[in-house]
């Protein structure tokens, strides 16, 4: 099989690229380190040629753990051939890795990309002599738009077909990469920047940065938990609908199998869609459009101050953020961290933030007990304490591992760009949520079967016994640390786990619940302010824990992450089980 | 000049750059030599972090990172 890798700056447009000659979905985003690994797809013309997304790096020399990922692949000449991305409207800047490349490669193609922001901002590139400069075939392309990219292909096989050879070698890259962007460039109107200026000035701004970040997060979480309370209650009608259908169409089947498949599979499947999917329909278009427009690294760029006082960087937010959407995503990301022992506390930190795996529970539990305002604020603060956490205890780690020096802080801000709607949409309405929901119906399905089986049998009731002295200790009481212990695999299932083992026949619950309904099984506000706090603060799921390992290479870190959060979530449950009447 | 004392909208000169210094490399990476010019486009509220643009990139940088880098100012 034939193999060739996109290599570039960050933010420069590969994985656009790479999604749009694969077909597959590579995280795409308006900020540098999105890509952190390696991601392999063949194309869709000819699935002999295998395509390689690499992560960007800003020279071979990169200090962070994706970059070196990046420049060891090259250098070991993995690939047949090297597209090497360039960002049209800054060529100096990425030709310097470009060159240093095509010293290292036998077959170079250069594919100066996002041509149409060039354009827009009115840059011209001399694509020929950029390739007699350079030595290498050049293509000019705007990937986000598709245009350029039959060109890439043909010159990428023309190039497959040339025979392997040395190519040029610069003494000093830098300067020659200057030089080479003076003679091929040419700008005529410089004023067109100025809205990305003044916008970015607000953004960044003494007087309006901090409040407009503020005011932005609330918005998206008070949004996210707001709108998400009627389409969670149509989807759970509809799917009550479903139920009653697939019993009366199942009756001949035997009670066990008909239990397994119905009251178990189905049930818990169709719960966790109805209460996991609306929050993530309105979060992830949101979050998408930040980081789309390029807002997120500069929200690292406000919040390194405090970030550094506890002994993390700025780029800690950014990983925090991920974590938003999946700690184990959050866990990946903060290989864009440079310095180890940060990017250690960032490891061990990012499961006190929310995922979306737990806001379904914390969304229903502050709007059953507390109401939809006082609910809404509750989860915000929920979220605000996990990131306070997160900070106390990155401090309390750096403080620990003592022996690693803290790297110098150097992030690249890109433009701010006007966002792509339609690409935000089909990004984040139809990938992520059909990224959720496959994953529910892969963990949910087989959990839901297990957690049947156990529920009807004694098993289930004499754990939840057992965990009673435990549980109202911290303000709960066995059913829901049983349910904690039981949603392991995945924390969508923590909701569901307490409505089965509640009802204690192997069933969700029929309907939609009320206070009263949960009233009259025991609950108490009390025991919902304990249970959203230990939602928060309670060991990462099976997914999280294993990227830990993998990311760390240790058992005693993955033991660390497990621990942390949970001792923060015990310490608290006591000490409001302590002060709440 | 110290790279720590610049201000916003101020255009400088990187004069010198000391070879050990932390960001050397890193600074290089972006094309940032002597001889080469940036501006700085904005500090952060409380100015621990500055925004410079060098070869149409803006990279963010803190300025106690940048001690030891001496510039000077081109009008």
């Amino acid at each position: 099989m034939t193999t060739v890798a996109f290599a570039g700056n960050p933010n420069v447009g590969k994985s656009t690229l790479f999604n749009a000659l694969t077909g597959l979905r590579q995280h795409t985003g308006n900020w540098s380190g999105k890509t952190v690994g390696v991601a392999v797809g063949t194309l869709r013309q000819n699935t002999q040629i295998q395509l390689v997304d690499l992560p960007g790096t800003y020279s071979m020399d990169g200090t962070s753990e994706d970059e070196r990922l990046a420049a060891d692949y090259i250098r070991q000449g993995q690939a047949d051939c090297v597209v090497v991305v360039c960002d049209g409207s800054c060529l100096a800047r990425n030709l310097i890795l470009a060159l240093e490349i095509i010293a290292h490669s036998q077959r170079v193609v250069l594919c100066v990309n996002l041509m149409d922001e060039a354009r827009g901002r009115g840059i011209w590139i001399d694509k020929e002599k950029l390739s007699r400069l350079t030595g290498v075939p050049v293509v000019l392309t705007a990937a986000g738009h598709r245009q350029g990219l039959d060109a890439l292909l043909e010159e990428i096989f023309r190039t497959l077909g040339k025979p392997p050879q040395l190519q040029k070698h610069w003494e000093n890259p830098i300067e020659a990469a200057n030089e080479i962007a003076k003679n091929c460039t040419e700008r005529t109107n410089h004023n067109k920047e100025n809205w990305r200026l003044t916008l970015d000035k607000i953004l960044v701004s003494r007087r309006r940065g901090v409040p407009i970040l503020v005011m932005l997060l609330f918005f998206i979480i008070w949004l996210t938990i707001w709108g998400a309370n009627y389409p969670a209650a149509l989807l759970e009608q509809l799917f009550d609908g479903g139920y009653g259908l697939l019993k009366s169409v199942t009756a001949f089947l035997p009670w066990w199998l008909g239990g397994i498949l119905i009251d178990g599979i189905y049930r818990t499947t169709t719960q966790v869609i109805a209460v996991m999917l609306p929050p993530m329909a309105i979060f992830f278009p949101l979050f998408t459009l930040l980081e789309d427009i390029g807002y997120l690294p500069r929200m690292a760029f406000l919040l390194d101050r405090p970030m550094s006082r506890c002994g993390g960087c700025g780029k800690q937010a950014l990983t925090m953020c991920m974590g938003l959407g999946c700690n184990a995503v959050g866990v990946t990301s903060c290989r864009i961290i440079d310095s180890p022992r940060e990017r250690l506390a960032a490891i061990l930190t990012n499961a006190m933030i929310p995922c979306n795996g737990r806001f379904p529970t914390l969304i229903i539990l502050g709007s059953i007990f507390f109401g939809n305002v006082t609910g809404g604020v509750l989860v915000a603060g929920c979220v605000l304490l996990g990131v306070l956490a997160a900070m106390v205890m990155t401090r309390v780690v750096t403080k620990t591992v003592q022996n690693q020096e803290s790297a110098a802080f150097l992030m690249e801000l890109p433009p701010i760009r006007k966002p792509r709607i339609g690409k935000i949409l089909v990004d984040a309405l139809l990938h992520r949520t059909l990224h959720v929901a496959s994953r529910a119906l892969s963990v949910a399905a087989p959990a839901g079967a297990v957690l049947w089986l156990l529920a009807n049998t004694p098993l289930l009731s004499k754990l939840a016994i057992f965990l009673e002295p435990l549980g109202l200790l911290l303000g709960m009481n066995g059913v829901i640390l049983l349910a904690f212990v039981l949603s392991l695999p995945a924390n969508e299932l923590l909701f569901p786990i307490i409505l089965m083992v509640l009802t204690g026949m192997g069933t969700l619950y029929d309907g939609v619940l009320s206070g009263e309904q949960l009233l009259s099984m025991g609950w108490t506000w009390q025991i919902a302010l304990c249970t959203m706090v230990f939602t928060v603060f309670h060991w990462p799921c099976g997914t999280t824990l294993l990227t830990i390992y993998k990311e760390t290479g240790s058992i005693i870190k993955t033991a660390a992450a497990f621990i942390l959060p949970t001792a923060v979530g015990v310490m608290l449950c006591l000490l409001l089980r302590g002060i709440l009447p | 000049m110290p790279m720590e004392a610049i201000c916003p909208g101020q255009r400088v000169e990187i004069t010198e750059i000391p070879k050990n210094h932390p960001l050397r490399k890193r600074l290089e990476s972006f094309g940032v030599l002597p001889g080469r010019e940036i501006v700085c486009r904005y500090t952060d509220p409380k100015g621990d972090l500055v925004a410079l643009e060098i070869l149409g990139t803006v990279i963010a940088a803190r300025v106690s990172d940048l001690r030891g880098i001496l510039v000077r100012s081109v009008l």
